[in-house]
């Protein structure tokens, strides 16, 4: 394995340490924020690479904004900022 | 109709109702990301419908419903685009998905968005060539099935634990082997609290009708959970998909989560491959539709049914037990403890917890529990008195 190469197994060790962050709910094996950079495993492999392709990079990161931006709101107790009654 | 395609519709069902709610979900949630490309219309007609009527919005009006945006004049107003043919739009879809969602006062839009974008995500990760949870589709994976008998390990620790919590009881088979019960280091062998079988226990349509009324009751009103939470357990469901239903609401109000039929259907997919599938969006609907009655007694009635199926199952292993001439005492009452482990735990929820008044009895089961597990000095069972059980007498109880 080389250096390039995190296996879903150790990624999913890097999540529970909280030293990584997925993307998505589920975890490993979908694209994870590591060490400073995207991670995903391609589909027809099975470690996880870093995500080289500066836009495919940038789509995840649009996508985790959003998703930020919409587990704030989602959050129990959040108010709504329009201020009508829930 | 999935998980994805029930948020969807709620989601557009109560933003209809109540358009000015959409606008703190429009900064992060796109047309596109509906899998429906009806839905996708309808939510861009609707967004700026809503942004049109805000920017004319008087000060001090409700901001959750805006003049001038509701059902009638987006059907207009999509018609005049000239996309009704083309998505098979009518007034009746969008009369439906008003009356599938939730009720505004209950309905978290935000929630349903938020479901919406992660599934939209989840299919443009896919597309873009990365491997990504697909959650039931993917559940052939080693990984899963791993997992899954982890999960069923666990289960089975703790169920132990908890036995062991409440009775008090030392492991019977070491007492047989020669360590004293009441030796320093071991608890003091006790009775735990009396396992109470109802005279009348319920019959399959009783519970049936029960479980789907608590199921229900919870959906229309889930702060019943702070009630039930503790004392009501998945695995006192007979019907296995109510039971996951169930059991995602609770870990739903365990995470101090909203709770409706749009967010439970959510959770429970989530956990389908290792609990099974719950009941449908149109199964719940259809349940909400009908809830009547106490759900406490309908909780009771639940439980007095998961009493009488597991002390009739503790019975027919006991007895197979104790007939089975390989088996030594200690497996033996081993089998008796495990068997009867679920039957004590359920019988105590049930009495501890104020419910219903029971009835003693015993009928549905051949061997008394406490006969079975110690002798009435409070001394640790005898073998003998155990390959002594009587067959079980057909239909008792019923």
């Amino acid at each position: 394995m080389s250096e390039t190469t995190i296996s879903a197994e150790a990624m999913r060790g890097h999540i529970a340490a909280g030293r990584a962050l997925p993307l998505l709910p589920d975890g490993a094996p979908g694209p994870v924020q590591y060490a400073g950079r995207w991670w995903a495993i391609p589909a027809d492999a099975h470690d996880y690479l870093p995500v080289t392709d500066a836009s495919a990079a940038a789509h995840l990161d649009t996508a985790a904004q959003r998703l930020h931006q919409a587990r704030q709101d989602a959050r129990p107790g959040a108010e709504r900022d329009d201020g009508a009654r829930r | 109709m999935n998980p994805r395609e029930f948020a969807e519709r709620c989601l557009l069902g109560v933003l209809m109702s109540q358009p000015g709610r959409l606008a703190p979900i429009s900064r992060w949630l796109e047309a596109e990301d509906f899998h429906s490309p009806a839905h996708g219309t309808i939510y861009a007609h609707l967004r700026a419908m809503v942004e049109a009527a805000q920017a004319e919005a008087e000060p001090g009006q409700d901001p959750a419903s805006l003049p001038g945006v509701d059902a009638v004049s987006l059907y207009e107003r999509i018609a005049a685009s000239g996309e009704l043919g083309t998505h098979e739009l009518s007034a009746p879809r969008l009369h439906t998905l008003m009356a599938t969602a939730p009720s505004p006062q209950q309905a978290r839009p935000e929630s349903y968005g938020l479901m919406v974008l992660e599934a939209s995500i989840r299919r443009r990760v896919a597309e873009g060539g990365m491997r990504v949870e697909q959650y039931v589709e993917q559940a052939t994976d080693v990984a899963d099935l791993l997992r899954a008998v982890d999960n069923a390990l666990a289960d089975v620790d703790r169920a132990q634990q908890r036995w062991d919590s409440v009775t008090g009881l030392p492991n019977l088979t070491r007492v047989l082997e020669g360590e004293s019960a009441s030796a320093p280091d071991q608890p003091q062998l006790r009775s735990g609290p009396p396992v109470q079988v109802l005279l009348e226990p319920p019959d399959e349509q009783q519970v049936q009708a029960a479980e789907q009324a608590v199921v229900a009751s919870v959906l229309s009103n889930p702060r019943l959970l702070e009630q039930l939470y503790e004392r009501l357990l998945p695995s006192d469901f007979a019907d296995e998909r109510l039971a996951t239903t169930y059991r995602s609401a609770l870990e739903l109000h365990a995470r101090g989560e909203h709770i409706d039929m749009v967010t439970v259907a959510w959770e429970q997919q989530r956990h389908e491959y290792d609990y099974g599938p719950g009941i449908t969006p149109e199964e719940m609907l259809a349940l909400t539709e009908h809830a009547a009655g106490d759900p406490a007694y309908h909780a009771d009635v639940v439980m007095r049914g998961a009493v009488t199926r597991l002390t009739r199952a503790a019975a027919e292993k006991v007895q197979q037990a104790a007939q089975h001439p390989g088996l030594q005492p200690g497996d033996v009452l081993h089998t008796t403890r495990m068997a009867y482990a679920a039957v004590r735990d359920t019988a105590a929820r049930m009495y501890s917890q104020g419910s219903t008044p029971a009835r003693l009895a015993g009928l549905s089961s051949p061997v008394p529990l406490d006969a079975a597990l110690q002798q009435p000095d409070g001394s640790p069972p005898s073998p003998r008195r155990l390959r002594a059980v009587p067959p079980p007498e057909p239909d008792r109880g019923r």
